[in-house]
C-alpha cells in the first residue's frame, strides 16, 4: 500500500508521474497551472470537480488573478438582456463574444438569473467583468456573468429618495468599492453621497456606509459609468450651469471631485479611449460626432476630435440606434446598435481613415429560452402569435468585458 | 561584429548540433544570459531539450527574429503561422515544447504552447489524462461540486 500512497501524493502536488512509458514529458504545478488559466472560464469551472486539489487551486485567490491577467489581454464584447413579460421577475441574459476575435464559434447567450425583480433601467457600469445593474430606483445588484453570481446590494435608501450606484476597483490594493447617491425626491438639494468596499472571503460581503464629502450639488446625467485606473467618472449637471460636468470617484482615497465639462454639450456619453476619459457627443446641425479627450486630470485638459462620418453612416446611426462603448487597442471607436434579434450588429470606426467595418455577431437563439418569435421593432421585441407582450431589452454593453472567476 | 560572431552553436541532450543566427537564438532569456555571462563559447549546451524539439524550437525563433530590422512580417501573418506549428502536435510533443519554452525561457513560445493545450482540453476525462490524477472525491462530494458548478456542463 505505500509505494501507492506515495505515489498518490506526487500526484497531489500536480507532478504527471507516469508510470511505463517514461519518454512521457512531466509538467510540474506552475505549469500546469499556466495552462490552466488559459482556458475559457467555463472549462475552469467544470475542472473543479476533477479533484480536491484542484478544487482548492482554483478556488485560491492567486489563481484567480493569473486568471485575470490573461482574460485582461483578451477583451470581451458582452451584452446583458432581460425579457420582459407579465409578472415582476425577468429573466437576466447574457452574452459574450471575443472582441477581436473575427470568426467566433456559436456561442449561446446564458442566463444569469431566472427571476430578477427589475423593473425600471436606468444605470450600469461594468469594471474587470462585474456589472453593476439598477432594479428600480433603489435597488441594485451586481452581476458576474462569468460566474452567473447575481448578489443583491444593501438597500440603497427609503422610498422618498433616490439612489445611484457606481461600481469602482482600485488596482493598487485589488479593491472593489460601491458609491452611493442618494437624492430626495422632493428637494434636489438634499444629497448624501457614501462608499462601501466589497470584503471577498470575509463573513459580510459588504463592509458599512461610509460618508463621502462632496462639496457640489449635482444631478446623475447619462446610464453608465467608467472606471479607470482607479477612479469612476459619471456624467452629471449643477444648478448653476447648463454645461455638462464629469464627477469624479477616486476609488483608494474615496474623494468626490467634479471636472468641468469639454465643451457646451448638455449630455455625452462617458467611455474609455485607450485608458483615457472621452466624452462622446453629437452635434445634429452639422451631422457630426465629437469626442474630447481628457488628455490630463489634474490640469482638466481636453483635446477634441471632430468626426464627420459619411452620410449613410450617420444614417445608420439613428436608424440602428447606434451606442457608443468605447474603443479598441487600435483606437477604433465602437458602436453597437441597440436592436437586438438573433445578432448583434457592431461597427469598429477608425478615426484616422475615417472608415467603418461593420460586423454581424449571432447571439444565438433566445427561442432555446422561450418558445416566442422575435421582431425587432424599435428596441423591443414582441411575440405577435400571442396576447401576452414580451419585450426584450438590453441592460448592459460593455467592450471591455472580461471573464473574472472571482466568487464574491 | 564579424560574420563568425553573429553564429552561435546550440547543442542538444542528445548532441545534436544547430548553427543559428544569434539574433535568432537571443529571444531565449537563458541563452541570452549565458552569451551575456560568457560562460560558454560559440556552443551552447542544453541539456534539457532534445534535438527533434530543439528543431522545433529554432523554427519558432528564426520566424519570429527581427534580424536587422527586418521585421517586415505582418503580426496576422504571424497569428496563423503560430496557429499552423502547433495545429498538428501531439500532447506529448506539446508538454516538451511547453518544458523546452520554460527552460530556455522563451515567454511568447510559453504562451503558444500552453494555449494549444488549453484549447485541446475539453473534457473532464481529458483533464484527467492530461494531469495523470485520480479523482479522489467521494461520490456524495463529487455529486455535490458538480452541483454547485452545474452551468459549467450545460453544453
Amino acid at each position: 500500500m505505500k509505494p501507492q500512497q506515495q505515489r498518490y501524493e506526487d500526484k497531489d502536488k500536480g507532478v504527471i508521474t507516469t508510470v511505463g512509458d517514461k519518454t512521457e514529458p512531466i509538467l510540474h504545478l506552475d505549469l500546469t497551472i499556466e495552462i490552466l488559466i488559459r482556458l475559457p472560464a467555463k472549462s475552469v469551472f467544470r475542472f473543479r470537480c476533477v479533484s480536491k486539489h484542484w478544487c482548492a487551486i482554483i478556488r485560491s485567490r492567486s489563481f484567480t488573478d493569473l486568471f485575470m491577467s490573461i482574460s485582461l489581454r483578451r477583451p470581451r464584447l458582452s451584452l446583458g438582456y432581460c425579457i420582459f413579460h407579465h409578472g415582476n421577475n425577468k429573466p437576466l441574459f447574457y452574452f459574450s463574444s471575443p472582441l477581436h476575435h473575427p470568426q467566433v464559434p456559436k456561442n449561446p447567450p446564458s442566463m444569469v438569473s431566472e427571476t430578477l425583480p427589475l423593473t425600471y433601467m436606468g444605470l450600469f457600469n461594468s469594471v474587470r467583468g462585474i456589472i453593476l445593474i439598477s432594479l428600480d430606483r433603489r435597488h441594485f445588484v451586481i452581476c458576474n456573468p462569468t460566474t452567473r453570481q447575481v448578489i443583491r446590494l444593501p438597500d440603497g435608501s427609503n422610498t422618498s429618495n433616490i439612489c445611484y450606484m457606481f461600481l469602482g476597483y482600485n488596482p493598487s490594493n485589488d479593491q472593489y468599492k460601491i458609491l452611493r447617491k442618494i437624492r430626495s425626491r422632493e428637494d434636489q438639494s438634499v444629497q448624501e453621497h457614501s462608499v462601501c468596499t466589497l470584503e471577498t472571503g470575509q463573513e459580510s460581503l459588504f463592509s458599512s456606509w461610509r460618508h463621502v464629502e462632496s462639496n457640489i450639488l449635482h444631478c446623475v446625467r447619462g446610464c453608465t459609468a467608467v472606471c479607470i485606473n482607479g477612479v469612476v467618472y459619471y456624467g452629471a449637471g449643477t444648478k448653476s450651469s447648463k454645461r455638462f460636468v464629469v464627477m469624479s470617484f477616486n476609488v483608494g482615497s474615496e474623494r468626490l471631485r467634479h471636472i468641468q465639462g469639454p465643451n457646451e454639450e448638455e449630455y455625452c456619453t462617458l467611455i474609455n479611449y485607450r485608458g483615457k476619459l472621452a466624452c462622446f457627443s453629437v452635434n445634429i446641425y452639422h451631422n457630426s460626432f465629437s469626442l474630447c479627450v481628457l488628455d490630463d486630470v489634474k490640469e482638466q485638459v481636453w483635446s477634441t476630435k471632430t468626426i464627420v462620418p459619411s452620410t449613410s453612416f450617420y444614417d445608420l446611426y439613428w436608424s440602428l440606434k447606434l451606442y457608443i462603448s468605447g474603443t479598441t487597442d487600435a483606437g477604433e471607436i465602437i458602436f453597437v446598435s441597440a436592436l437586438i434579434a438573433d445578432a448583434v450588429e457592431i461597427f469598429y470606426y477608425d478615426l484616422k481613415k475615417n472608415d467603418v467595418r461593420r460586423r454581424v455577431l449571432g447571439v444565438g437563439d433566445i427561442r432555446d429560452y422561450d418558445e416566442f418569435m422575435c421582431s425587432p421593432d424599435h428596441g423591443e421585441f414582441f411575440c405577435p402569435e400571442s396576447l401576452s407582450r414580451y419585450i426584450y431589452r438590453r441592460i448592459s454593453i460593455s467592450c471591455d468585458h472580461v471573464e473574472n472567476i472571482i466568487i464574491f | 561584429m564579424s560574420k563568425s560572431e553573429k553564429k552561435i552553436v546550440l547543442k542538444s541532450l542528445d548532441n545534436e548540433a544547430f548553427e543559428v543566427e544569434k539574433a535568432v537564438a537571443l529571444q531565449s532569456q537563458t541563452i541570452w544570459v549565458m552569451c551575456e555571462d560568457k560562460c560558454v563559447g560559440n556552443e551552447i549546451p542544453l541539456e534539457n531539450v532534445t534535438g527533434q524539439i530543439l528543431a522545433k524550437v529554432i523554427d519558432y525563433c528564426k520566424k519570429h527574429a527581427v534580424v536587422d530590422g527586418d521585421g517586415d512580417e505582418s503580426s496576422e501573418e504571424l497569428k496563423n503561422w503560430d496557429t499552423e506549428f502547433t495545429k498538428n502536435m501531439d500532447q506529448s510533443t506539446l508538454f516538451n515544447m511547453i518544458l523546452a519554452a520554460n527552460y530556455l525561457n522563451i515567454k511568447s513560445l510559453l504562451n503558444l504552447t500552453c494555449q494549444a493545450v488549453a484549447d485541446k482540453t475539453k473534457t473532464i476525462d481529458e483533464f484527467h489524462t492530461f494531469l495523470n490524477i485520480e479523482n479522489n472525491f467521494t461520490p456524495e462530494e463529487e455529486a455535490q461540486i458538480c452541483q454547485e458548478n452545474l452551468w459549467a456542463f450545460d453544453d
